[in-house]
């Protein structure tokens, strides 16, 4: 204990003595804790920190599939969920959800809407999430009539009832109805995504078909010592069991279960996650290289000095121990300015994504489990920095050194070992450069993306009608239809409409349909495409105009020719080389009872989904022939800035229905910049991951050349006296330099092939293997290498004979 | 090659002062020399009498404070870097006491070095490098590295690599000093031989039996030449300029 108390003050002493190498070596391996740490708490905050209830990792998603069709985690209609709940004895018990929007009236002052979760009477228990106060739903609240109950959230208990202790007992009007608070749930509980308050599912099942009602979200506490597998086979057997007795509704119908929280993440962002991490990794791989040359360059210095100690007895072990409580030490201090980092990292990712609302238990912070896997980053790092130089300190026969140092000629061969990690570094430099630069490629082609309509001009909001306050489609059109008159009449607004999704959104139905005159063998040949509802003037809104033939207008009625309009990439993918206007579509399949369309116009690609989206297909049809609950609102003003009409909205939306909450309320801009964040915030971790790489990268290789040409300096000074001129110097620098360069580059383009790969689902309008991008970092890393190799190698040149055939 | 009066080397009044902290050291105070060709010249002296700075000048490896140096008739004491390093390569060979030789090269390669900056065919090379090592006794470690031989074997490569490039003078700094009195024995007679075999050596050295080797000890003190005489060989050479009959001499 004491002698390693020993060897840590004598490193500290080391450390001091050459500050220069300490500071570099701290920088670089701050520098890759702090992002690693980062970017794992990222990753641990996506993937692995979960629920935060009891034995979470025992919640299970449930889902259904159709391998055939290559459908995957399709919601489960009720009848199945109830035939499921009833056959299945893996699970503890089902819970059954959807989640949607809640209007609550009766607050303080206006409306106000909620998303909140529809749940079965019985799910929430399983959760083993005990209420704050009052209970939760119990067996029979999820039958039609009976009496309206509602389960607050903690914020909106606090919020909108200011920590009412007597909340339970009250009565609301929740979407419509009169509703009583059973129970309050405690502060952080959001199950099961982001949901403020619960109400219980209320359907008369037993009147509904087998396929019909809003699919549920379903989830179950596997029963102790039951495992995934096993419960996937029983539910597959059940599935199995259904498609035989339900064929019309059930074929080829199979089950899937997984582990809650992976359900919210999917196979492209955690392959992403995974890219990153390593990508990261990677930056402190590089970092821990730059210490081990450092260290390296000290002990052929010191070879002496290790010489000498183990002529005095010191063990292999002992030397080794002194070199890493020299990296400990440096890692420690490091690791305390990359936590900085990490702090800074973490708070920055977690702003940017906060508005895209993730799924609650996804938090991003500096949290016991961070700073653990810092502390394990910080032991890592410290051995791999300090391991090399280590054992080839302790390695080096002690009797050529004391014999050789005198003679002029080196037997401590570190220069091959020093050079391959610096071939090292620069390969992950090129390797991570090439994923960076892939990435801002692709941000710029999104900034200078033309949408094709105005995002900045147009405010926009939702609004959502509920069966209990409009119970027929007469009533909800009556009221959408008021709703633009009043706001297309306001002076503040120039045009004003409707849509049942907006650009960039990917909101609306995407419904299979056919085309007149087309043979479908099969339902699944039926082609798909995007469904918007719009109101006549959606167009003229974002200022677009209609390419071909008209846009909607009040003659398109329910009691006249049912109407359709396309874009344009639709009438290119199914009529080619011919004009569409006149020619018909049907939504559904093969027994479709829907009306055939006449599609009258066509239009511009709006980017009905986000812009990385690769099938742009969408027809529009009017309001006026269709049923819509949930709409958003679009308004354009007459001057000035568009962000200004919120209360215009809100209140020509309140003179309709004074019930009525709006929600979403933002301008295109913002929704379209929603739509496009990850691009952003992950090109941004790149950027830095790979400035930091380059950084690492060009201070290795140009420490190593100044190692080489320092511990040169006699050999230079020999060749010097020998005849050679400075060229011949600088030549023979500059190629030890271009070696490691040329095999850096080259192992390097390997690895950004493998990384961009990775990155794939993120990169928009770029390929992976975009040729220019390879050449142009390739160039860039040569000229930072060449230019760190230059500045030794012309110091090289300066050598004087003299002074060098002296020094020893 | 040489000047009018048959001298290789000539210097004239030649200084060299340094300054470290305003301090002046007066290295060289005016020395006056000429070696002629073929002759074996010892320089001699105290240690910090100015010894290794008069080699490095004569080396063109460093550049006289004032005074002139003729070098085959030539004024080399104001050349560039680079026409330094021209002559030095084309005209000196050099042989140091810590050897020199460079660790990650082979004897051969450390031979074949001032070679590689001249413009010689590679064959030439080759056939150079070989005769200079068959001279030394050292074809068959061609492969070897240095640190593969010991310290006689070494020096002998320095050797080597010192007349590879055919010289018109070898310097040596001491070229016994690392050596043991076996060893160093034996370089002294591979220096003999070669001088015998006509080359021009200057040699530096501290030890008085090794400066007796040479024709001509040259004593420095305090950067002047305060006492010159005849070594042993400079007197045999005397009798046989005097016309005496000569048996071959032999040194242990």
């Amino acid at each position: 204990m004491e002698s390693l108390w020993k060897d840590f003050k004598y490193s500290a002493r080391m450390l001091l003595k050459a500050p220069g190498n300490t500071v570099v070596s701290v920088i670089a391996l701050a520098l890759g804790i702090g992002l690693t740490t980062t970017m794992f708490s990222i990753t641990y905050g996506v993937i692995f920190r979960g629920l935060p209830f009891e034995a979470s990792h025992r919640i299970m998603f449930l889902t259904r599939n159709n391998p055939a069709e290559d459908i995957q985690r399709m919601g489960v209609p009720v009848h199945d969920f109830l035939d499921w709940r009833e056959q299945q004895t893996s699970f503890e018990d089902l819970g059954g959800f959807y989640n949607g929007t809640v209007n609550v009236s009766g607050l303080e002052g206006r409306p106000e809407r909620f998303s909140g979760a529809f749940v079965m009477a019985g799910g929430l228990d399983m959760l083993r999430v005990p209420p704050l106060m009052g209970r939760l739903f119990v067996e029979g609240e999820d039958q039609p009539g009976s009496p309206h109950v509602t389960v607050l959230g903690y914020t909106v208990w606090q919020n909108h009832f200011g920590g009412d202790p007597d909340v339970v007992g009250r009565t609301l009007r929740v979407n419509g109805e009169v509703s009583t608070v059973v129970g309050v749930m405690p502060e952080g509980f959001y199950f099961p995504m982001n949901e403020q308050l619960w109400v219980p599912y209320r359907q008369n099942t037993a009147e509904m078909e087998r396929d019909e009602g809003t699919w549920l979200g379903v989830f179950g506490r596997l029963k102790d010592g039951v495992s995934r597998e096993a419960a996937l086979a029983e539910f597959s057997t059940i599935a199995q069991r259904l498609a035989m007795e339900y064929p019309e509704t059930n074929e080829g119908v199979g089950a899937t279960v997984e582990p809650y929280t992976e359900r919210f993440v999917g196979p492209e962002l955690s392959a992403l996650l995974y890219t990153m991490l390593a990508a990261v990794f990677l930056v402190l791989v590089i970092a821990c290289v730059n210490v081990a040359n450092l260290l390296l360059a000290r002990v052929s210095v010191r070879s002496k000095e290790l010489a000498i100690r183990s002529a005095l007895g010191a063990g292999r072990l002992r030397i080794v121990m002194q070199f890493l409580s020299e990296t400990f030490t440096l890692a420690a201090v490091g690791a305390g300015l990359g936590l900085v980092i990490a702090w800074v990292g973490i708070r920055l990712f977690d702003n940017a994504v906060a508005r895209s609302e993730p799924p609650y238990w996804m938090a991003f912070e500096l949290d016991g489990a961070v700073l653990v896997f810092a502390i394990a980053l910080t032991v890592v790092a410290a051995v791999m920095a300090g391991i090399l130089p280590a054992l080839k300190a302790s390695g080096a026969k002690v009797n050529e050194i004391l014999k050789d140092e005198s003679r002029g000629t080196s037997s401590l061969r570190i220069g091959k070992l020093s050079r391959s990690l610096v071939v090292a570094e620069i390969a992950l430099s090129c390797g991570l450069l090439v994923a960076a630069g892939l990435m801002i490629k692709s941000v710029v082609n999104l900034g200078n993306l033309d949408f094709g309509f105005d995002t900045e001009g147009v405010m926009t909001a939702r609004v959502g009608l509920f069966e209990s306050d409009y119970p027929d489609e007469t009533a909800r059109l009556q009221f959408f239809e008021q709703t633009v008159a009043r706001l297309d009449a306001h002076p503040a607004v120039a045009v004003a409409s409707l849509a049942s999704g907006l650009p960039t959104t990917g909101r609306g139905g995407r419904p299979h349909f056919a085309v007149e005159g087309e043979i479908y063998e099969a339902d699944q040949d039926y082609p798909l495409a995007r469904q918007i509802i719009v109101t006549p003037k959606h167009f003229e809104t974002f200022g677009v105009s209609v390419l071909q033939g008209r846009d909607f207008g009040t003659q398109d009625t329910r009691d006249n020719l049912p109407v359709a309009l396309v874009n344009l990439p639709f009438a290119e993918k199914y009529f080619p080389g011919e004009s569409p206007i006149g020619r018909r579509i049907r939504v559904g399949e093969s027994d479709s009872e829907e009306p055939w369309l006449t599609i009258v116009g066509v239009v511009p690609d709006m980017y009905l989904d986000p812009p990385e989206n690769e099938e742009p297909e969408g027809f529009y049809v009017p309001l006026s022939q269709s049923d819509a609950r949930f709409l958003s609102i679009a308004v354009r003003p007459v001057g000035g800035d568009a962000a200004a009409l919120a209360p215009v909205l809100r209140d020509e939306v309140m003179a309709v229905d004074s019930d009525m909450p709006i929600y979403w309320v933002r301008t295109v801009a913002d929704e379209v910049a929603e739509n496009t964040w990850i691009f952003k915030v992950f090109s941004t971790l790149f950027v830095v991951f790979g400035a930091a790489a380059l950084f690492l990268g060009a201070v290795g290789l140009y420490g190593v050349m100044a190692f080489y040409v320092s511990r040169r300096t006699q050999e230079l000074g020999v060749r010097m006296a020998l005849g050679a001129e400075a060229s011949d110097v600088l030549r023979l620098v500059l190629k030890q330099g271009l070696w490691q360069l040329g095999i850096g580059l080259f192992l390097g383009l390997g690895i950004a092939a493998l990384l961009s790969r990775g990155l794939e689902v993120l990169l928009f309008q770029v390929e992976p293997w975009d040729p220019m991008m390879f050449i142009v970092i390739t160039l860039v890393l040569f000229a930072v290498g060449m230019l760190a190799t230059y500045v030794p190698a012309r110091r090289a040149t300066l050598v004087d004979p003299v002074q060098a055939l002296r020094y020893e | 090659m040489v000047t009018m009066n048959g001298a290789l080397i000539k210097l004239e009044d030649l200084r060299k002062v340094f300054y470290t902290d305003e301090v002046e050291t007066h290295a060289l105070a005016g020395v006056n020399l000429e070696i002629r060709e073929g002759e074996y010249v010892a320089i001699a002296g105290p240690s910090g009498c100015g010894k290794s700075t008069l080699l490095s000048i004569l080396g063109l490896l460093d550049t006289p404070s004032d005074g002139t140096y003729y070098l085959s008739g030539e004024t080399v004491s104001s050349l560039s870097r680079r026409d330094r390093a021209y002559v030095r390569n084309r005209q000196i060979g050099f042989i140091f006491q810590a050897f020199n030789l460079i660790g990650d090269l082979t004897v051969h390669e450390n031979v074949e070095l001032p070679l590689t900056y001249r413009d010689i065919p590679k064959g030439e090379r080759q056939e150079r490098v070989a005769q200079a090592l068959e001279r030394v006794q050292m074809s068959h470690r061609a492969k070897h590295y240095p640190s593969q031989l010991s310290g006689g074997q070494q020096q002998r490569v320095a050797v080597a690599r010192a007349i590879a490039g055919r010289p018109v003078i070898l310097l040596a700094d001491e070229p016994t000093g690392n050596l043991d009195s076996k060893n160093g024995e034996a370089v002294m007679n591979l220096l003999d031989e070669l001088h015998r075999e006509g080359a021009t050596i200057c040699m530096v050295t501290h030890d008085p039996r090794y400066a007796d080797h040479a024709d001509r000890a040259i004593h420095l003190f305090d950067g002047q030449i305060v006492r010159e005489e005849n070594g042993n060989r400079g007197k045999l050479h005397e009798l046989e300029q005097a016309g005496f009959e000569l048996k071959q001499a032999s040194h242990g």
